[in-house]
């Protein structure tokens, strides 16, 4: 079965390195991962697709939960409508903050 | 006031009750060195950075402390790797500060430059890479505290030259002292969690306790006895384990597992309720997963919630300090009166007992027993990994926690003599045994110069039989008696080389000379090497071959294996 795991980390330098560590340390698979800072530039969001039985994927999760620069870890099934289709957009909201309208 | 990185560090591990550091220095950590120094920081200088880290493994596993491993970069930093992966597999508190090259050459392939940082993250509980000095604060208390609480492990910081140089304004931490952690509530799902055990105790006519070294770093052993006694249920202890119950204790079963003993595998085997307080079902203690304990209910109680369900079903998981958990079972629960379960397991010790056949060549259990006797299980014993690891933890009785210092997960060889070194420095009220092998003892050996420098008084027995013996042993046994590559035909000298030391050598190659040189070792006022010639076919038993079910057990040597 296929799962979505979407986390929330700290943004810095070596994050990457700590989750994609866990999943190559612990022979979990990575079929698809997309990194992205959020609103709060101290926070990205990576969203990773992985694929196993149930216990190594409820693993995957208890596992991200226990990494220091993770913050919040949601777990979607892979078959459902939202996951079809991924859409990313970069929206430059600069132009919103009360300065620059000016 | 106003202070450089090496500064601010140094004051904030005092302040996080660090008391000494392991290490070596060189280029990329010569002014923390220079800091070290002029703040007469308690500092012991090894010869390996691999022993240095075992030293700080060792120092914590009989203290509950925590202690500093200094290294430079590049070479000093990768010689750390295994003593961290190490301390991370049997969850040992430890805080490693590594030299690197200054910040504007990172990335440039400079002298002496490694990845630290991303060598060190599967190793490490976390790590960091210094890139302000107005981060050492915030960072080196965020390192004790993360290596100390929870489920302890050793943390890294990979500190740059110039950052250790750079002067920023300071104000005084408090001072907390990492060895008292207080106990956190248990969260309200494992408080029902409690409540089923106590109503499946309550059915249980055969249960059992598997305690590993969850009690001895939530320090729950005198709550784990108390329980034991209280409830009259029996206890296997894991192999980090061994000290959380008293050895002596009619109720205690010894280790379970690959070389565990026949009443405790035959009990897991056996058993209607297994309650794990702390352990982790390693591969060792399980065998195959789906031939343990088929008949009982399992209850785990693990400050980590990844372990509960990593390997085997439970059915009763319970998140959360074991010494909490204990505290409310010691409330609820009294005498369970499982006669028929007690009479049957009294039978099994009685009926099958670890044993082994004396001879005129000096039997390597022989020599463990006679440290027994001569020490009562009051001293710290130490090891390395392979068979001695394995005749240890059978034929030690352990009174106390904290008094084994054995490497269990990763199955480090070599660890042993940097490992007592530790511990005889955070105990040296305790009397502190090194039982090793011949192939440990010589990846670590150049550790005795650092037993020599600052006078350590441990002992160490070496049990040599000229073979890589559990290697030798598998060969014997599985693999039709093909010896590739296991024998040393062509040991050193170990009494030569503890002399060419500055270190007492005793050589003993007779039984009757066992006892006398482990007297005489006892009596000296220094590290002491005693060289036993032992019988080098001797195998472990009982054992669970690789892969097998703990049911499937061969209890002795069988004739067929028999030259």
């Amino acid at each position: 079965m296929r799962q979505v795991f979407s986390i929330l980390v700290n943004n810095h330098p070596g994050v990457l390195s700590h989750v994609a560590g866990l999943f190559t340390r612990r022979s979990y698979n990575i079929e698809t991962i997309v990194a992205t800072p959020t609103e709060d530039k101290t926070i990205t969001r990576i969203v990773i697709v992985s694929q196993g039985e149930e216990v190594k994927l409820n693993q995957i999760a208890k596992q991200l939960r226990k990494l220091y620069d993770v913050s919040f870890v949601e777990t979607v099934p892979y078959e459902t409508e939202g996951t079809k289709e991924l859409l990313i957009s970069i929206l430059n909201t600069s132009i919103f903050d009360s300065k620059n309208r000016e | 006031m106003e202070l450089n990185g090496s500064q601010i560090m140094i004051e904030e591990l005092k302040a996080g009750g660090v008391e000494i550091a392991f290490g070596i220095p060189g280029g990329a950590i010569m002014p923390f060195y220079d800091e070290l120094l002029k703040s007469e920081f308690p500092h012991i200088l090894t010869r390996h950075e691999q022993g240095a880290a075992h030293m700080a493994d060792g120092y914590a596993r009989v203290s509950n402390k925590i202690a500093a491993v200094i290294t430079t970069s590049g070479p000093g930093a990768t010689n750390l790797i295994t003593g961290l992966a190490n301390a991370h597999m049997d969850s040992i508190p430890m805080i490693a500060i590594t030299g690197q090259v200054a910040s504007p050459m990172i990335g440039t392939d400079a002298f002496q430059e490694a990845d630290t940082y991303g060598c060190s993250i599967p190793v490490t509980k976390y790590n960091w890479l210094i890139q302000n000095v107005n981060d050492i604060q915030k960072i080196t208390k965020e390192a004790i505290k993360i290596a100390t609480t929870g489920r302890p492990g050793p943390v890294l910081i990979d500190f740059p030259k110039d950052i250790q140089v750079e002067r920023t304004t300071y104000q005084n931490s408090e001072y907390i002292n990492s060895g008292q952690e207080s106990s956190p509530e248990l969260p309200e799902e494992s408080l029902h969690g409690i409540d089923e055990l106590i109503s499946a105790l309550k059915q249980s006519k055969k249960p059992l306790i598997l305690a590993g070294a969850g009690i001895l770093k939530a320090r729950a052993s005198n709550e784990l006895t108390k329980f034991a006694r209280n409830s009259g249920i029996p206890v296997i202890n894991t192999l980090l384990g061994l000290g959380g119950f008293p050895g002596t204790d009619n109720l205690f079963l010894g280790m379970p597992g690959m070389h565990g003993t026949a009443y405790a595998n035959f009990a897991l085997d056996d058993c209607d309720l297994l309650i794990n307080l702390g352990g982790r079902f390693d591969d060792r203690v399980t065998g195959k997963t789906s031939g343990f304990c088929k008949q009982a209910k399992i209850c785990h109680v693990d400050i980590d919630p990844v372990e509960l369900g990593k390997r085997i079903h439970t059915d009763i998981p319970i998140l959360g300090n074991v010494r909490e958990v204990l505290k409310i079972l010691n409330e609820d629960v009294g005498e369970l009166k499982c006669e028929d379960w007690l009479q049957k397991i009294k039978n099994w010790k009685s009926d099958f007992p670890l044993s082994y056949e004396n001879s005129d060549s000096i039997k390597p259990q022989f020599v463990i027993e006679k440290i027994q006797k001569l020490t009562n299980g009051d001293a710290i014993y130490a090891t390395g990994v392979g068979q001695h690891q394995m005749w240890s933890a059978q034929f030690i009785r352990f009174n106390e926690p904290n008094s084994w210092v054995s490497s269990g997960g990763l199955g480090t060889m070599g660890f042993g003599l940097p490992a007592a070194i530790g511990a005889k420095i955070a105990r040296p009220e305790k009397e502190v045994w090194l039982i090793d092998g011949d192939g440990s003892f010589a990846m670590t050996l150049t550790e005795l110069a650092t037993a020599a420098q600052y006078g350590i008084p441990v002992k160490v027995a070496i049990l040599n039989n000229g073979y890589l013996g559990m290697v030798r042993q598998w060969q014997e046994l599985f693999f039709e008696k093909r010896y590739s590559h296991s024998h040393y035909p062509k040991n050193p000298d170990f009494k030569m080389i503890a002399e060419g030391y500055g270190v007492h050598g005793i050589d003993v190659e007779s039984p009757d000379q066992v006892l006398p040189s482990l007297e005489e070792a006892s009596s000296i006022n220094g590290p002491v090497v005693i060289n036993f010639h032992v019988d080098k076919g001797e195998n472990v038993w009982p054992m669970v071959p690789a892969g097998a079910a703990n049911s499937e057990m061969q209890l002795k040597q069988s004739k067929s294996d028999t030259q």
